[in-house]
């Protein structure tokens, strides 16, 4: 279980309604679908930001992270397989610090093909500083596409550069997930504030889930998973016992009496043990807050509705975010603006529409977006616990955040850019990276113009002569 | 990026820009005066009759020619005017129907009804510009936001685009 830090967070959301005449309530996940938040909300002081550049040139850029070492440098994820250090003066390194292109004389290890396959994440070990380890996570050339975890460890001799023969000397496998088509792999991993390693695991593809991957208990795929990685060099990965599922699948004898009705309901038989919560579709960025080990997902949608979730610290995991029953407040397949049907598992905090808000609908001009994409949680710049996610689409920027009593969904920002993923620097600055590889657009991942990477700074906090995004009037 | 007969022309579009806010009669006059002060300071190539912008912010547009583009009698044209002389021509609908099946039709869809892109022959136009060719140019060729990228950065020339734009246009029924 993680750190419980839902006293705290109460605590926070009453200091920012101060002496208001609203009573202040805690953090709590939306009971009913009017709960839930939209754009056009407001969070509390609404903050004003900027969007400000750090670096430029890398090639399809779709993930980022801090070592969290005290050296400021950060780690630019580049889809085509290899990790640039960005350092403190915005000087990016020459040699990539690890490049998984040339790690077999058969050629790359990564399998690029698709715009959604590549390298995604690198996530730094808490233990980083005094054991050297990180973890990516890819879609494999060599496994034809399967999802594989991997740590690999840092030579002390060689900080900013893991040769390619200290890679492959010190690789270890932590999972292959097997992957049937070619989109929806999810792909995000970060160390959540327990120490375990969460992965953003995809429904494995096509659309509308035709493996009803999301429900099922017995796959890998549609969850958002939890492991164990300090393990003996020869175990791959351990299930926390305190999973949801730890204990549900296990060879037992059969008793039919004398057990409750909540007992019985916890045998899952084949159920995967490495399940935290359940029902997702391509959770592909998620963050904790670092002041409070809550979590948000940014679950990207289907053809209408993108889906902001949120977790308290206090979590003991099993959520079940009702994808492929449900897509935000509304009903898979979706038919039209206040669709009936049952809401399975937990609602969402926040959801925006698409373009084309349901089947048929008119066409939104403003507030709307095609594939949310999780940046931090900022607490800064007048931000407290507020979620920044990035649109691939619109460009648009919206925060969530709860104002003391129900949640909020602003637009904080319209850019031209197509953001593909975020994360927060050592000092807590949200970051956020861009590509120029749409679908079609999509040239190889070598081949697209290169993208930047971005940090969001208040908006009255913008260095003198720094690049700013372009954002609509 | 760009020569000095570029920045030059930068500057004059940044000075229509900020003449575009004043009142009609002085914003004429007050034009004719800086485009003058412009050509006489600097002995500048033929100006950009029309104002290019930015969909998202208004900021002026880069138009400089990119690798190896030649700029077409055609796109010099159509920058005096903001006419798209390949519209109803059979000869460019044909060579823009390529380079729209080429670019943009994954998103916007063969016919132009739309699908992961907005529909290009509705109605309805999220920016305001987009319902003319100048506002179709500049959203081609330097992107709006998010997955509307800038087609130029893609090695697409502003020829092109012309044929593109008249292309789409002959989807419209």
């Amino acid at each position: 279980m993680r750190m419980r830090f839902l006293m705290s967070a109460s605590i926070l959301a009453a200091g920012l309604l101060g002496t208001g005449s609203v009573t202040a309530v805690a953090q709590e996940v939306p009971k009913t679908p009017d709960q839930v938040a939209r754009p056009g909300g407001k969070l509390p002081g609404d903050p004003k930001i900027a969007v400000v550049k750090v670096a430029e040139g890398f090639l399809d850029p779709v993930g980022v992270a801090s070592a969290r070492d005290g050296t400021g440098r950060i780690f630019v994820v580049e889809r085509q397989g290899k990790i640039k250090i960005v350092n403190k003066d915005g000087k990016i390194n020459e040699k990539p610090f690890l490049d998984l292109t040339k790690n077999s004389p058969l050629g790359s290890e990564v399998q690029t093909g698709f715009v959604e396959q590549g390298l995604w994440a690198v996530a730094f070990h808490p233990k980083f500083k005094e054991n050297g380890h990180f973890f990516v996570s890819y879609a494999s050339l060599p496994f034809n596409g399967a999802h594989i975890i991997a740590r690999y460890t840092v030579d002390p001799a060689s900080p900013d550069v893991v040769s390619v023969e200290h890679a492959n000397k010190t690789v270890k496998v932590i999972m292959n997930i097997p992957q049937p088509y070619y989109n929806h792999y999810g792909g995000g991993i970060q160390f959540g504030p327990d120490g375990n390693l969460y992965i953003g695991k995809g429904d494995a593809g096509w659309e509308g889930d035709p493996l009803d991957a999301g429900q099922r208990k017995d796959v890998l795929w549609g969850k958002m998973l939890r492991i164990n990685v300090d393990t003996p060099d020869d175990v791959a990965y351990t299930i926390p016992k305190d999973n949801p599922w730890a204990g549900a699948y296990q060879d037992r004898m059969m008793t039919l009496f004398g057990i409750t009705e909540k007992g019985f309901s916890q045998i899952h038989m084949g159920a995967r043990g490495e399940s935290w919560a359940y029902g997702l579709r391509n959770p592909y960025a998620f963050h904790f807050n670092a002041k409070t080990g809550d979590l948000f997902i940014a679950d990207v949608g289907q053809n209408h509705l993108e889906e902001i979730n949120w977790q308290p610290a206090s979590s003991k995991g099993g959520e079940n975010y009702g994808w492929k029953h449900n897509m935000g407040t509304n009903c898979h397949p979706m038919t039209g603006p206040d669709d009936k049907c049952p809401i399975v598992g937990v609602l969402p905090a926040a959801q925006y529409p698409h373009q084309e808000p349901y089947p048929g609908a008119e066409k939104l001009k403003d507030g709307w977006g095609c594939s949310v994409q999780g940046l931090g949680v900022a607490n800064y710049g007048g931000m407290n616990g507020v979620f920044l996610t990035g649109d691939w689409c619109s460009g648009r920027i919206f925060g969530t955040g709860w104002d003391g009593s129900k949640w909020q969904l602003q637009e904080l920002a319209q850019t031209a850019l197509q953001f593909t993923a975020g994360n927060t620097d050592e000092d807590g600055t949200v970051l956020a990276v861009n590509c120029n590889c749409f679908y079609l657009d999509d040239k190889g991942a070598a081949a697209n113009p290169p993208g930047a990477l971005w940090k969001i700074l208040p908006a009255d906090k913008v260095p003198a002569g720094a690049e700013v995004a372009k954002t609509k009037k | 990026m760009g020569g000095r007969a570029f920045r030059l022309r930068r500057a004059e579009v940044s000075i229509k820009h900020a003449m575009s806010a004043m009142l009609p009669k002085t914003r004429t006059k007050a034009l004719l005066t800086a485009l003058t002060l412009a050509a006489a300071a600097a002995a500048a190539p033929a100006l950009a009759d029309v104002e290019f912008r930015h969909a998202l912010d208004d900021s002026a547009l880069d138009l400089s020619p990119i690798k190896g583009e030649e700029i077409t009698d055609a796109v010099k044209s159509f920058r005096k005017d903001g006419v798209n002389p390949y519209n109803g021509n059979a000869e460019a609908l044909a060579a823009g129907k390529t380079i729209y099946e080429d670019n943009c039709q994954a998103c916007h869809l063969d016919d132009g009804r739309g699908g992961m892109g907005p529909s290009l022959i509705d109605n309805v136009f999220v920016n305001a510009r987009a319902n003319t060719d100048v506002g179709m140019f500049e959203i081609i060729h330097s992107g709006a936001s998010g997955a509307m990228r800038s087609f130029s950065q893609r090695g697409v020339t502003q020829d092109q685009i012309l044929k593109v734009i008249a292309y789409i246009h002959s989807l419209k029924k």
